[in-house]
C-alpha cells in the first residue's frame, strides 16, 4: 500500500512536470510565430532569401565567330561630396577637375568642373553625377583621378554598375540584332530568339554569407549564374560591311530617305548581309525594318512574275510579238498607262518588251490573257500563288506582314477593269522587298523557292547545339522550261535592256530594274519614286541573290541609275571573295602568262636562284657549281651561268640586288655607298679596273 | 578533510564520473568533430568568398578584353581601314584577283 502511493506520486509528478514543460512550449512556439511572428520572419528573410538567378545573355555571332552583340558592363559614376575631408578635397580639387575635363571633354572646361564639384560640397550633394554610360576602361581611369582615388571611403566615389548590350561593329546590321533594352519590346533577332538567349531563370534559397555576397543553401558549389545559349547568324561581317557601306553612301548622294539592301546565297536562303538605312538629315542609322517589315507597291520587279505567269500559260513565249506605241501613252478602261523610259519602239518581242521594261507591253499581255472573265483572273492569282508569292517568307524577325494581293471575288469592291494591267506592272499590290528577294532567288535556283533565314545554329553553353538547315517553301514554282526563259529575260535586261550598266567585265549579273512612283494617286504633291534593282550573280551559276532599294532619290530617281551602280559594286567586292568563281588566268585563250618576259640580265648568289626557280617551278639548267652567277632566259628554260669574280679586278656587279652587290664587293676591301633601289644599273668605277681599295658608288634602278 | 574536496571526493566515486571516465576518449572524439566541423564551414565559407571575389575579378578582366576586342573588331572592318588609310594613299583593291589553275589540281 505504501509502495503504491510512492509510485503514484512519483507518476504524477512527472505528468505535471512535463505537462507544464509543453505548456511552456506551447506557449513560445504561439509566442514566437504568432505575436512576434512578423518581426522574425523579417530577421530571417534578411540572411536566407528565394533569388531569381538569371543567366548572362547569350552572344548573337557571325558566320565567322565575331560578335554582333554581346552582353557588357557599363558605369555610372557619382561623387559623395559630404566623405573627403576639407584637406584632402582641397588638395585634390584642381587636379582633379583639370584630369575630369581632359578624359570626359564634352564642353565643360577644368573651372566648370571646380566650380561643380565645389558647389556639389558646398550643398552637401550625396549623389553628385560625374559621368554615365562609361566602359570599364574609363572607369579605371576615373578610378586614378585624385580624390576618387580615395575609393568610396575616403574619396567619396560612388560606382553604379549595369549591363547593356552592346554591338561592336555599331550600325552594322543594327536593326536586324535588334535591341534589349529594359522596359521596351525587345526587337530583331535579339527580340525572336530571346527565349534561348535569355537562358533559364532559377529561383533558388540562398543565404547570405558577407554584406552583397548571397549563396545557395543546398549546393554552395552553384555559386554564380549561368550563361544564356549563343545565336550564330548567317551573317558575314565583311560583307555586311561592304553593302552598308555601297549603301550609305549613295543615301547620302542622292539624299534619299532611306535605302534597303539584302545579300542571299541562292541554293540555301543564307542572308549574308541586311541593311536597312535611314538618312535623318545625313546622318545615317539603322533603325526600321523596312527590308522585312515594310510593303511597297514593287512596280517593275514585278514584271517577272507577271512574264512568268504569262509563259506558264502556254499563250506567251518569248518571241510573241507586242505593240508598244512607242512608250504610250494608252488607254487601258478609262486610264491610261506609259512607259518611264523613252525608247520610241513599236512592233517588238516580248522579250525585247520585258528588257526595256516596258509598262505597256507587259500590261497588254496580262490584259489579253488574263482579264477575260473571273475565271482567267483567278487563274493569274493561281500562279502568283504558284510561285509562293500569297505568303510570308517566315523570316526570324517579328512583323513581317502578309502580301497584299487583290482577289476577283472576295474583293469585289476594290477590283477594277483596270486592276489586271495595273498588277502586271507591278502596282495594286504589295509586298515586302524580301518576300520579292524570296521570289527572284526562287527563279535564280531553277524553281526551287527557298525559305530565307539568319539564323544557322543555337549553341548552348554545354555544348548543346540546334542547327537549322535550309528549307524549301515551293518545290518547283513553274516548269524547267520556264524558268530558264524567265532567267534568258533577266540576262537580256543587262545585255541590252535598262540596266547595261551593270555589266561586268568578270562574271555577268541578271537583274531587273525598278523605278516606282510612290505617290501617283496625288496629283497635287511632287512625284516620289522608289529606285530599285533585283537580280542574281554570276548569271550563270548563280551564287547570290540580292536587292538594292532607294526610297525617294532625289534628282536622278531611275532604277538603273541609281540602284544599278550600288548592286554592281557590292555584286564585285562579294565575288571578289568567291574563288571558285572567278575564271583561272591561265586557261583562257591570251593567257596572261604566255605575254610575260623573263627577266633580263639578273645577277647574284647561285643558290637563291636555284631555290626560287624550285620554288616557282620555272624549268633551269644549271651550268654552274660557283657561288655567284648570272641568269639567261633561253628558250623554253633559264639558263644559271657563272659570274666571274676575282679579287684582282673590280667585278660587274650590274643586275645585282643591293644585298649580294654590297657584300660582293666589301669582301673585296672596296668601300660601297649604295643609291637607290631595285637592282644595280650603274656603277661609280668601271668594271675590271684593279682593286686598290677604293671607294666605289653604285646606283639602283 | 575540507568541505569542497569532500564534494569532489564523493562527485569522483559517483556513477556518474566513471561512466564520463569510461568514455573520456568518446567525448574527446565527440569535442574533435565539432572542432573539424566548425573548421571546415568556416574554410568553406572563406573559398567561396574566395571564388566570388576571383569571379568579379576575371569579369573585369572579361569586359576589358571584350572592350579592346571589339574596338579592334571594328577597326579591322574594310570600311575602317580605308577611312584610316586614306592618306596614306593605300585603296582596296577593285579588281578581282588573279586565279592561277595548277595542271592536274581541281581546285
Amino acid at each position: 500500500m505504501h509502495q503504491k502511493t510512492e509510485l503514484l506520486a512519483r507518476a504524477y509528478f512527472v505528468v505535471v512536470i512535463f505537462s507544464l514543460l509543453s505548456m511552456v512550449i506551447a506557449y513560445r512556439v504561439f509566442k514566437v510565430s504568432i505575436l512576434e511572428g512578423d518581426k522574425w520572419r523579417q530577421k530571417g528573410a534578411v540572411n536566407v532569401k528565394w533569388k531569381e538567378l538569371n543567366a548572362d545573355r547569350g552572344d548573337i555571332i557571325a558566320d565567322d565567330g565575331s560578335l554582333l552583340a554581346t552582353s557588357i558592363q557599363f558605369f555610372e559614376i557619382r561623387f559623395d561630396a559630404t566623405v573627403a575631408k576639407s584637406a584632402y578635397f582641397d588638395n585634390g580639387i584642381d587636379s582633379l577637375a583639370f584630369f575630369l575635363a581632359a578624359s570626359l571633354g564634352k564642353n565643360k572646361s577644368k573651372y566648370t568642373w571646380k566650380k561643380e564639384l565645389q558647389a556639389a560640397r558646398k550643398l552637401k550633394k550625396r549623389y553628385h553625377l560625374i559621368a554615365r554610360n562609361l566602359n570599364i576602361d574609363q572607369r579605371n581611369l576615373l578610378r586614378n583621378f585624385p580624390i576618387f582615388r580615395g575609393g568610396s571611403s575616403k574619396g567619396g566615389l560612388i560606382e553604379v554598375k549595369f549591363g547593356r548590350r552592346a554591338k561592336p561593329f555599331r550600325e552594322l546590321a543594327s536593326r536586324t540584332i535588334g535591341e534589349d533594352r529594359e522596359n521596351a519590346q525587345k526587337i530583331g533577332l535579339e527580340g525572336y530568339f530571346d527565349k534561348f538567349l535569355r537562358g533559364p531563370v532559377d529561383k533558388v534559397l540562398q543565404k547570405r554569407l558577407t554584406k552583397d555576397l548571397w549563396v545557395p543553401v543546398y549546393d554552395p558549389s552553384e555559386i554564380g549564374s549561368r550563361r544564356g545559349d549563343d545565336v550564330i547568324t548567317t551573317l558575314n561581317v565583311h560583307l555586311q560591311d561592304v553593302v552598308h557601306e555601297a549603301l550609305s553612301s549613295s543615301i547620302l548622294k542622292y539624299n534619299a530617305d532611306k535605302g534597303v539592301v539584302i545579300l542571299m546565297e541562292t541554293a540555301t536562303g543564307k542572308i549574308k548581309a541586311i541593311s536597312n538605312v535611314t538618312n535623318t538629315n545625313g546622318v545615317i542609322t539603322e533603325r526600321l525594318n523596312t527590308g522585312i517589315g515594310e510593303r511597297t507597291e514593287p512596280g517593275s520587279t514585278f514584271k517577272l512574275a507577271t512574264a512568268l505567269a504569262l509563259m506558264e500559260t502556254g499563250k506567251v513565249d518569248l518571241d510573241t510579238k507586242v505593240n508598244l506605241f512607242g512608250g504610250g501613252p494608252v488607254k487601258f478602261n478609262d486610264k491610261s498607262i506609259k512607259d518611264s523610259e523613252h525608247h520610241g519602239k513599236n512592233t517588238v518581242t516580248f522579250k525585247e518588251a520585258f528588257a526595256v521594261s516596258s509598262n505597256i507591253g507587259m500590261a497588254t499581255l496580262a490584259n489579253q490573257v488574263f482579264n477575260k472573265n473571273t475565271d482567267t483572273r483567278l487563274e493569274f492569282l493561281g500562279y502568283l500563288k504558284q510561285f509562293g508569292l500569297d505568303r510570308v517568307t517566315q523570316i526570324e524577325i517579328e512583323g513581317e506582314p502578309l502580301p497584299l494581293l487583290k482577289n476577283p471575288v472576295k474583293d469585289e469592291k476594290t477590283w477594277y477593269g483596270t486592276t489586271i494591267p495595273w498588277m502586271a506592272h507591278g502596282y495594286e499590290l504589295l509586298l515586302t522587298p524580301l518576300q520579292i528577294l524570296t521570289f527572284y532567288n526562287g527563279v535564280a535556283n531553277g524553281g526551287k523557292v527557298v525559305k530565307p533565314y539568319l539564323v544557322s545554329e543555337i549553341k548552348g553553353e554545354d555544348g548543346t547545339s540546334k542547327s537549322f538547315e535550309p528549307r524549301v517553301l515551293v518545290d518547283k514554282m513553274a516548269s524547267t522550261d520556264n524558268i530558264l526563259k524567265a532567267q534568258e529575260l533577266l540576262k537580256e535586261v543587262v545585255l541590252t535592256g535598262t540596266a547595261t550598266n551593270i555589266k561586268s567585265d568578270n562574271f555577268m549579273i541578271a537583274g531587273k530594274t525598278g523605278t516606282t512612283r510612290v505617290n501617283y494617286s496625288n496629283k497635287e504633291e511632287y512625284a516620289k519614286y522608289n529606285a530599285s534593282l533585283y537580280g542574281y550573280f554570276p548569271a550563270e551559276n548563280p551564287k547570290y541573290s540580292m536587292i538594292v532599294v532607294l526610297y525617294n532619290p532625289q534628282g536622278v530617281f531611275y532604277g538603273s541609275a541609281v540602284a544599278a551602280p550600288i548592286f554592281k559594286s557590292i555584286a564585285e567586292k562579294t565575288i571578289a571573295g568567291q574563288f571558285d568563281v572567278t575564271k583561272p588566268i591561265n586557261l583562257a585563250k591570251d593567257s596572261i602568262r604566255a605575254k610575260q618576259t623573263l627577266p633580263e640580265a639578273n645577277a647574284g648568289y647561285a643558290d637563291d636562284f636555284r631555290g626560287l626557280f624550285d620554288y616557282i617551278g620555272i624549268p633551269y639548267k644549271n651550268k654552274t657549281n660557283n657561288e655567284w652567277a648570272y641568269v639567261d632566259p633561253f628558250e623554253q628554260k633559264m639558263l644559271i651561268e657563272n659570274k666571274k669574280i676575282t679579287k684582282a679586278n673590280v667585278p660587274d656587279v650590274r643586275g645585282m640586288g643591293a644585298r649580294d652587290a654590297v657584300f660582293v664587293l666589301e669582301n673585296l676591301g672596296l668601300g660601297v655607298s649604295v643609291q637607290g633601289s631595285g637592282r644595280v644599273t650603274r656603277m661609280s668605277v668601271t668594271p675590271g679596273t684593279p682593286i686598290r681599295g677604293q671607294r666605289i658608288e653604285i646606283y639602283l634602278n | 578533510m575540507t568541505n569542497k574536496s569532500k564534494k569532489i571526493n564523493r562527485f569522483i566515486r559517483s556513477p556518474w564520473a566513471e561512466w564520463i571516465y569510461v568514455n573520456l576518449p568518446f567525448v574527446f572524439y565527440l569535442v574533435l568533430l565539432s572542432v573539424v566541423y566548425i573548421f571546415n564551414t568556416h574554410a568553406v565559407e572563406r573559398s567561396l568568398r574566395e571564388i566570388a571575389d576571383l569571379k568579379k575579378e576575371v569579369n573585369e578582366y572579361r569586359y576589358q578584353s571584350m572592350n579592346l576586342n571589339q574596338e579592334l573588331m571594328y577597326e579591322s572592318t574594310q570600311s575602317q581601314l580605308t577611312k584610316n588609310l586614306q592618306e596614306s594613299g593605300i585603296k582596296p583593291l577593285n579588281k578581282l584577283p588573279h586565279k592561277i589553275k595548277v595542271e592536274g589540281e581541281n581546285k
